[in-house]
This record gives C-alpha cells, sequence and structure tokens, in this order.
C-alpha cells in the first residue's frame, strides 16, 4: 500500500461510498455480491498492499536513535559533553568522553540488539496466532487472514469478528458494534442496510458503516470492503488511537527505581562537589570530580538488562507455546497474585458434549433434541461448542421438508437465539438459550403433547428440573418454540414471546485431567484461583469440587449488583466462584482486585472476555478465541492447558528475580561505593580515585552483569508472586552500601597507614616531594581500584541468592565467566602497559595487600550475606 | 382438578383456625399424614417448608397451592384443603392475605399430574371470578359448593390449552449426512 498521507482524502471517499447506493459502491470498489474471484483478490493484495496498520516494521535507524532518548542515557551524554567541556587536560578529556562514551554505546547497542532479536522472535510467535476473516470469494464463503482482506471484498460478520476494514453493511440481522477503540463510546451501536444516506455525515456516524477497528458484539452481516489497511479510518488515525493501558505495576516499578537512583545521585553528587570544592578550593575539579560520581551512581546498563531479561523470557515462554505480545507483561505474569479465569476450556476439556434432551420434568425427548438440532442446524451466528455438540448428537434430513425463514441472532443481552422454519405451511419459531431468559419469555409449557398454561408456581416447579441437571454438573439450556402464520416473513428479538418451553438440552464439559494438578500447583506458588463466569453457580461449584479446587464463597451477579463498592471490595475478594456475571461485572471485579493492591490475571476466550481482559495486569487468551479476544490479551497460550501457565508464572518470576539482582546490585554497590568517595573526599588530602578510574571501576563492573539474564533463580525465591517493592530496594541499598562501605574505608586505613607508607618510605605528612606523593597517591588509587573492583563485581553472589554463595547457591557459569573475567581484567590493568597512563601501579603493591585483600573479600562475602539474607527472607 | 374433587369428596376441606403460615401448613401437613396411604412421619411439612424457599407458592389472588415432593412410586397425588375467611399471612410480601390453602402430596412419578392440577386450577380461578366469589360464602359448605364449582368449570373447559403438532423428521441416509450444513 502507498504510503503516501492522503489520510483526509481517504475518510472523505470512505463517507462518500457510504452515504451513495449500494450500487455506486459496488462500481467504485469493482466488485459484486458474491465478492471478488480469488485472483481478483491476490491483484489487489499486490495493489493495495497487506491490509495492516502495522505492517511496515519500523526503521531500525529510528528506533536506535529512539534509545539515546532514556532519560539515562540523556544524563550520560550531558554528563560525558560536560567533562569533556570543563576537562583541561585534552588527552583526559579525550579518555574519560570515550569511557563514558563507551558506556552508553554499550548500553544503547545492547539494549537494540536484544529489543530487536525479541521483537523478531514476538513478530514470529505472532504470525502463529492468526487473526482469519470469514469472506465470499467467487461466491464461496473461505477463512483468510485479516492481512490478506482486499477493498471489494464481501466479508462475513457474526459476535465475536473483529471489523477487519471500513466496509458498508449489504446485509445485516440484528447488528451491533462496539466501537469503543474508535469512538471511545461504549455503549453498542446498531448497524443496518441503508439505500442512501441522505445528511451529511462523517464515515463513523453513518448507520450502514462498520469501520476498522470496531468488534462485532452481536447479530450478523455481510458487508463490502471499502477501503483497507493505513487507507482506513483507523489506519489513519491509529497513532492518536493506539489504546494505551494504564501503566502496568512492573512500569510503575521501573520508573520508581529510576526516580530512587535518580535522587541519590542529585543528592550524593551535590554534597561530593560541596566537599571536594571546599577541601581543593578548585570549583571546577570539584564538579568535574561530581559529575565522575554521577555516572557511578547511574544504573546506565538498566534498560539493557530488561530488555535482555524480558526478551530470553519471551523465548523461553515460547517454546513453552505461550505467546506474549507485550514483553513487560512477563514480569506481570511472575507477579500475579490472582489469577481469574473462566473455567470453560481451563478447567474443563472444553469439549462439550450433549448428555441429556429431556422435556420439562426431566423425561428423554426426541422432540427436544429435533428441535434444538433445527436451531443449531440453521443458525449463521457464532456457532458455539454448544451448537456443534448438539449437531454432534444427530443429523436430520431436512432439506426436503423444511426451508430457513429468518433468524433472531444471539446477543449477550438476551442470552438467546432463534431461527425460524418454514414446515408444512407453518412458521416455526424455535429459541434456544439461558434458562432464565427463555422462562421469561415463555406462557405455555408442554407435558407429552399437551400444551398447559405457564404460571409462577409451575414455573418454579420446572426450574426444579433445571436446577437438579445444574448440580450434577451439567451446562443447562432451555428449548422453547411458537408457531406463526406463514404469512410472516420478517422477525425480530419482539417475536420471542409468548412462546411454548419444550425442554432442556444437558452438556457436559468433563474437568481436565491437568486442571487439579494445575490449582494445585498455583495454590503452590501463592496464586489463588477464582472463577469469573457468566454460567451459573452450581455448574461452578461441580467443576471445582471435580478439580479440587478449594470453594468457601460463592457469589451470583445479581448479588454483587446489589452490593455498595465496599461490600463489593470485600465480597470479591473473598469470593471463589462469582458466577452468572456480565462482561462488565467481570472487569469491574478485575478493576476491584487491582485497587485492593494485587496483581490480577485473567484468563478468557469469549467476547464477553475483552473488557476483563483489557483490565487486567495481565490478560491471558487462547489461540482458539475470538479474534477480539486474541488482540486485547497480553499474552496468548496455543495450549489451553493451566499447566502451561503455571509454567509461565514460574519463568516471569525468573525473569524478575534476574532484573531485581542487577537493582539490588546497582542500588546497593554503587551507593557503598559513593559513601565512600564521599568521606574520602572529607577525610583524604586527595581524591580517592581519579575520575578515569572511577569510570573504568563502572565499565569494568558493567560487563560484569551483562550475564545476569543468563543465571539461575534459586528455587525458593519462585515459590511466592515476584513484586516491585522499592521500599525492599533502598533497605538493601541502606543496608549493603553501608557495608561495602566499610571494607572501602578499611581498604583506605591499609593503603594509607601501611602499605603506601612502606612502599614510600613514609607518611603522607612526612613525604615531602611532589614524586614522591604522586607515588603515594597512585599506589592509593590502585589499591581502592583493584578493592572496588573485586568486591563490586562478587557481591552478585551474595545478592542473588538468600543461600550460602559459592557452596549451597552457585551462579550459571556464564555469570561467573563474566565475574572472573571483569575481576582478571581490573587486577591485570594494574599491571598493564596502560597502568602507568590510567594512574596504577599494581606492582608497587606487594604481598601484604594481596593477603590483605584476600580476608577482607571474604569477610566481606561473609558480612554481605548476612545482611543480604535476613532481607532476602523477608521477601521468601 | 380430580385430585381437588377427591379430596372434597373425602371430606378434606377444613376451617383454619390460625392465620399463620407455619400452623397452616402444620394442620394440613397432619391432615394429609392422617390419609393411609401416606406414610406417617413422611416429612410432608418440611418437604412444604423446603419447597417455599424456591419460591411462594401462591398461585392466584387468595389462593395458594403447598406441596410437598416425596420420593415414591406412588399412583396417587393427594391434596387436603383449608379455608380462612379472614385470611392468612402467607409472606407475599403484597400484604394479600390467603384465604384458600390446597395441600398436595406427590409422589415423585406424579409429576406431571401436578403441573396440570395446576394449570387447570389456575384455569378456573379465572374463569370463576376467584377468591373474591368464593369470599362470599358464610358456610364451609358453602365453600365447597363453591370449590365444587370451580372443578365443573375445569372438567368442562378444554385441558390442555393445545395439543401439540411436534415436526417428525427423519435421520438422514449416510450419502445424504454427508453433506455440509448451510453455514459451513
Amino acid at each position: 500500500m502507498s504510503d503516501k498521507k492522503h489520510a483526509p482524502e481517504d475518510a472523505h471517499r470512505t463517507a462518500q461510498l457510504l452515504r451513495g447506493t449500494e450500487e455506486e459502491a459496488f462500481a467504485a470498489v469493482g466488485s459484486r455480491r458474491e465478492g471478488l474471484t480469488g485472483e481478483e483478490a491476490a491483484a489487489r493484495l499486490e495493489e493495495f498492499g497487506p491490509n495492516s496498520v502495522s505492517a511496515r516494521r519500523p526503521n531500525a535507524i529510528i528506533e536506535l536513535l529512539k534509545k539515546f532518548k532514556e532519560p539515562l542515557v540523556v544524563q550520560l551524554m550531558v554528563i560525558c559533553i560536560l567533562s569533556y567541556i570543563f576537562e583541561d587536560d585534552q588527552a583526559q578529556a579525550i579518555v574519560e568522553a570515550s569511557l563514558v562514551g563507551g558506556m552508553i554505546i554499550v548500553s544503547v547497542f545492547l539494549s537494540f540488539f536484544q529489543e530487536s532479536r525479541s521483537a523478531q522472535a514476538i513478530a514470529k510467535l505472532q504470525a502463529m496466532v492468526k487473526t482469519t476473516c470469514d469472506v465470499l470469494r467467487g461466491g464461496v464463503e473461505v477463512t483468510v487472514p485479516i492481512d490478506e482482506v482486499v477493498p471489494g471484498d464481501v466479508v462475513i460478520l457474526a459476535a465475536g469478528s473483529i471489523i477487519p476494514a471500513d466496509c458498508r453493511v449489504i446485509q445485516a440481522k440484528d447488528f451491533f458494534l462496539s466501537q469503543s477503540a474508535l469512538t471511545g463510546e461504549s455503549m453498542p451501536v446498531e448497524r443496518v442496510v441503508l439505500a442512501k444516506v441522505d445528511q451529511e455525515l462523517a464515515a463513523q456516524d453513518c448507520p450502514n458503516g462498520c469501520l476498522m477497528g470496531s468488534n462485532v458484539q452481536s447479530g450478523s452481516a455481510r458487508a463490502l470492503v471499502l477501503s483497507t489497511g493505513l487507507h482506513t479510518q483507523f489506519g489513519a488515525l491509529s497513532a492518536r488511537l493506539v489504546e494505551r493501558k494504564d501503566l502496568t505495576a512492573f512500569e510503575r516499578g521501573t520508573r520508581d527505581f529510576v526516580w530512587l537512583m535518580i535522587r541519590s545521585m542529585l543528592i550524593m553528587t551535590t554534597i561530593t562537589f560541596g566537599l571536594d570544592a571546599w577541601r581543593t578550593h578548585k570549583p571546577m575539579d570539584a564538579f568535574l570530580f561530581a559529575l565522575t560520581v554521577a555516572v557511578g551512581l547511574t544504573p546506565e546498563m538498566l534498560p539493557m538488562i530488561l530488555a535482555a531479561c524480558l526478551s530470553k523470557g519471551a523465548q523461553t515462554l515460547a517454546r513453552l507455546k505461550v505467546v506474549m505480545k507485550r514483553l513487560d507483561a512477563i514480569q506481570n505474569l511472575g507477579a500475579m497474585d490472582i489469577f481469574c479465569t473462566d473455567k470453560t476450556g481451563t478447567l474443563t476439556q472444553d469439549h462439550i458434549v450433549l448428555q441429556r434432551h429431556v422435556d420439562v420434568i426431566g423425561r428423554e425427548s426426541e422432540d427436544v433434541l429435533r428441535y434444538a438440532w433445527m436451531n443449531a442446524y440453521y443458525q449463521t451466528g457464532l456457532r458455539n461448542l454448544l451448537d456443534r455438540a448438539i449437531l454432534s448428537r444427530t443429523d436430520l434430513d431436512v432439506e426436503r421438508s423444511c426451508r430457513k425463514v429468518d433468524e433472531i441472532p444471539f446477543d449477550f443481552q438476551r442470552r438467546r437465539m432463534s431461527v425460524v422454519v418454514e414446515h408444512e405451511g407453518d412458521h416455526l419459531l424455535i429459541c434456544k438459550g439461558a434458562v432464565e431468559e427463555i422462562l421469561a419469555v415463555c406462557e405455555k409449557y408442554q407435558v407429552d403433547d399437551e400444551i398447559h398454561t405457564m404460571i409462577p408456581l409451575i414455573k418454579d416447579e420446572i426450574m426444579e428440573e433445571y436446577r437438579e441437571l445444574s448440580k450434577q454438573g451439567f451446562r443447562v439450556i432451555a428449548l422453547a418454540y411458537r408457531e406463526f402464520d406463514r404469512s410472516k416473513e420478517v422477525f425480530g428479538t419482539a417475536d420471542e414471546s409468548g412462546l411454548v418451553l419444550l425442554g432442556y438440552l444437558a452438556f457436559f464439559d468433563p474437568p481436565k485431567e491437568t486442571a487439579a494438578k494445575a490449582i494445585e500447583g498455583l495454590a503452590a506458588r501463592g496464586v489463588r484461583a477464582k472463577i469469573l463466569t457468566g454460567d451459573n453457580e452450581l455448574v461452578s461449584q461441580k467443576v471445582c469440587a471435580d478439580v479440587g479446587m478449594p470453594v468457601k464463597r460463592v457469589l451470583t451477579g445479581a448479588q454483587l449488583a446489589a452490593m455498595d463498592k465496599a461490600t463489593f471490595d470485600a465480597a470479591v475478594l473473598e469470593a471463589d466462584i462469582m458466577a452468572r456475571l456480565t462482561p462488565m461485572q467481570k472487569e469491574q471485579v478485575i478493576r476491584s482486585l487491582k485497587a485492593q493492591g494485587h496483581t490480577v490475571g485473567f484468563m478468557g476466550d469469549g467476547i464477553n472476555d475483552v473488557l476483563a481482559l483489557k483490565a487486567a495486569d495481565v490478560g491471558i487468551s487462547v489461540d482458539t478465541a475470538v479474534d477480539v479476544a486474541k488482540e486485547s490479551a497480553d499474552a496468548v497460550l496455543l495450549e489451553k492447558s493451566l499447566l502451561v501457565l503455571v509454567d509461565g508464572i514460574d519463568e516471569g518470576r525468573r525473569v524478575f528475580c534476574n532484573i531485581e539482582k542487577y537493582i539490588r546490585m546497582g542500588a546497593s554497590s554503587n551507593f557503598g561505593n559513593m559513601l565512600s568517595v564521599v568521606g574520602a573526599s572529607a577525610l583524604l588530602p586527595f581524591v580517592p580515585l581519579s575520575p578515569i578510574l572511577v569510570l573504568l571501576t563502572n565499565f569494568i563492573y558493567d560487563f560484569s552483569q551483562t550475564a545476569i539474564p543468563f543465571d539461575r533463580v534459586e528455587s525458593d525465591l519462585i515459590s511466592k508472586p515476584r513484586q516491585w517493592d522499592i521500599s525492599g530496594i533502598r533497605s538493601f541499598m541502606l543496608w549493603l552500601g553501608p557495608v561495602s562501605s566499610l571494607f572501602d574505608y578499611l581498604t583506605f586505613g591499609l593503603m594509607w597507614f601501611i602499605i603506601c607508607p612502606a612502599v614510600c618510605g613514609g607518611s603522607w605528612s612526612a613525604l615531602t616531594t611532589d614524586e614522591l606523593r604522586n607515588k603515594f597517591i597512585i599506589l592509593f588509587h590502585t589499591g581502592w581500584f583493584i578493592e572496588s573492583i573485586v568486591t563490586q563485581t562478587l557481591v552478585v553472589h551474595v545478592i542473588r541468592s538468600a543461600r550460602m554463595p559459592f557452596i549451597e547457591a552457585r551462579a550459571s557459569w556464564q555469570l561467573s565467566l563474566t565475574t572472573v573475567c571483569a575481576v582478571a581484567f581490573g587486577c591485570w590493568l594494574t599491571f598493564s602497559p596502560w597502568a602507568g597512563r590510567l594512574g596504577l601501579n599494581g606492582n608497587g603493591l606487594g604481598s601484604t595487600f594481596w593477603t590483605a585483600l584476600l580476608v577482607m573479600t571474604i569477610s566481606y562475602i561473609a558480612l554481605a550475606h548476612y545482611v543480604a539474607r535476613r532481607r532476602l527472607l523477608r521477601q521468601l | 382438578m380430580r385430585i381437588l374433587l377427591e379430596a372434597l369428596q373425602a371430606g378434606r376441606l377444613f376451617e383454619l383456625t390460625e392465620t399463620s403460615k407455619r400452623s397452616t401448613f402444620e394442620f394440613l401437613g397432619r391432615v394429609l399424614e392422617a390419609i393411609p396411604e401416606i406414610p406417617d412421619d413422611s416429612g410432608v411439612v418440611e418437604a412444604m417448608f423446603a419447597r417455599e424457599q424456591l419460591g411462594n407458592t401462591a398461585i392466584a389472588p387468595g389462593v395458594a397451592c403447598p406441596h410437598a415432593r416425596v420420593e415414591g412410586t406412588s399412583d396417587n397425588i393427594y391434596c387436603a384443603l383449608g379455608w380462612s375467611q379472614q385470611g392468612i399471612d402467607y409472606e407475599t410480601g403484597d400484604n394479600n392475605r390467603i384465604h384458600l390453602v390446597v395441600a398436595y402430596w406427590i409422589p415423585d412419578g406424579q409429576r406431571v399430574g401436578f403441573l396440570k392440577e395446576m394449570s387447570g386450577l389456575a384455569k378456573a380461578i379465572v374463569a370463576t371470578g376467584g377468591i373474591e366469589t368464593l369470599k362470599k360464602c358464610e358456610t364451609l359448605g358453602e365453600v365447597r359448593h363453591g370449590l365444587l364449582d370451580w372443578v365443573t368449570v375445569a372438567l368442562n373447559e378444554t385441558t390442555p390449552d393445545a395439543r401439540a403438532r411436534m415436526l417428525r423428521l427423519s435421520a438422514k441416509s449416510v450419502e445424504e449426512g454427508k453433506k455440509d450444513t448451510p453455514n459451513g
């Protein structure tokens, strides 16, 4: 499709084609009522391109440049530029700028690379979740992927369908759309066939238009495709209409952490600058040093670590046949502590069989089966599992003696549907649906071949049969009929009145063998399962009992509707089964649980689940779900099994645990080092580490953490929901930081009082020449440089688990390798040919230093483990 | 209405002296349990109250039909009638008092008979002017005559309302069965 920006012309053309006559519309798009031929469609696909508003992959360079807009990267760039401008020593300025620049490039490129990889992986996975659409090709109904729909196609729409393009309705039956994504209007709007629209209406207001971005709430229709892809109203407006979910728990946590670090950085930088300027009376030098401290406190690898952890998680989940449509939903999976699901297909086999067809007092009735079969056979709307179960039960010879007259499609308000059949001169309306809804429109009932008047007492009696069947775990629907004179040809919902109740159909959906295990698995992981269903409470209770799900309280939609907000909140938290819920009530329940501080997952596959899927922290659907449910979900399971979800929860927690490792390190270790710098600035007559060495330490340390996404996670850390805990991170920072700082001060003491005086021939005050003082400083810097790298790098082994590091809990080989390499490289650098230029001298340290370093490192790890363990255990 | 007729012929119409629902149920329950074909202590009263939980059994202004469905294969349904001139508080929610209480004992196998009886009674109430006619009666004997009029009217009316003409379709042969349904 052309990329030209001609949205106003497209909108005008669509409106014109909706307002004109049908013939004009067909002529304009070169089509006819029986649709295009396959060849014509192929040619048009070539000409107009795929029907997608996001068909083109974003430009890689632009995506890369966008990375430079990240707050942490901007901060580093500002520091890099300022230190280059204000550094007097040109060579030093270049080295420092190169180091900071190197950090920026490593962070930006690694995160770009990881995100590109995961974007590709997700694109591949999403290709497995095809959204399809029924179209007429050469008069024959075929199913095609939505992106292959072309202008001129005639699409066939039913409840649950997504409107695939901008279309004109050419045939409709009680056809209602939700246009909320397009117009924000939450109430469904009816769309009808109109010969012509006389008013000057916009395309979305034309009563015969159905536009991309809408979905079918009820009824059925055929529609002519007028425009596709970017030429649709939705395509033109998609940038403005991208429906952004509220910030998820993960996004809120990341934002809070970044601000915690930025606040810490500003405080520490200001203190360092003040102390250094006061001591040296050189504000410019103090300013440059403060900038390097700022770099030290910047968790510049955070975007990369996030991208890598989430991307790796997405790929692992893909192997488990879970497609993550939004990467950050992985963490929400791990954070989820309440899992709500419709029971169909998750707890049960989703293989419904028609078990019984009975009259109003529970006797087997062939009439009930026969009428139900005709209803299912002739209906053209959303054919559900119940219809399939009825049709598979028998096959009647209707073609010779019956003719379909009309149909009143299903919708979720009426919860029933009807077909009208002509037979032997009469028109027979056969209606099936939810028992309460059918009984509400019945005035008579039939026993044997006698039709009697229905009175409320009899209604109660007849309901008794329904209750008995439901208690046995059957899903029950009622069947009724009414005869009309043959002169009546057109029927509407008003004709569903004065019916004769014929009987009930009882379906059975056996519990899955794996359901009990999955429920047990969820409970073991601290995730509470709740059933949110439109079905009745008796069936739900039976299914829960069969799968061993404990049920303490059952609520119905009617009970919830009568509650005030406080009672509602308490009730939904307590209840295990909420039955007979409307789609809006499902959404209300999810929002209430979220507002009470829970991370809520919702699994659903029907059109009635869409609101809840969008409201949940993690919306989960399945590959066999209706299109609009798949579109609304954050994750799509390619296998409809809760066991897969349990694995997904574990993976989500692993991902978050690894992200947490970086965050704990970044918060506590950097904070400790900078505490040391600030203290040393006040106590020492020189800076404790030159700016270039601060940057170098940070660079090596960053490298060591690139393997965190590949680290293993201890099983006890994933036994409970993992959520962002900023106060926990702050606690880590405030406890572990000083521990790190304590060993820094020990190193300062070692260098100041023992090593440096021994090598330089006296204490600082006793040294009289600049050369000896310079030697003292270099040796001091070298000692702290090595200690800093060793302790800062190895601490990841301490904070990764509450168990004893290296002995009870071992890191992955990748993380072990990078930490060992970082330590070895740091030590080697002090002996390397560049040591002199960097202001390092490893040769002068001597065996006393190395022995002391070994003792201090072991002591540090032991003390850090003791402090970290207490904090980690609190989270278990 | 034959069940009601049989009860009238057997003299199971009584004046109710108490005006509460519970005492009425207990009284009529004892009358039913006194019928030789109904076992003693068969829990008629409890069963009637249990049924009442599903919905109030008042079927028309002034008339209620509490009933006890019990396990059993007996061929007969039995009923007993209570009349209260001042009316009893039947907890209908609309403050209307019930004057005629017809309590039924229904074995499980006789549900169809009960449904038909109820439909017939409902029609008779409409056709005869309902409870207002009976309220004019001054003695229990007059009430009994009024009720016999109900039975007569009901038996003379066409019962049921209509006869169903059900569609008769045969199953397809194997070859025909392979054809697609209309929407694939």
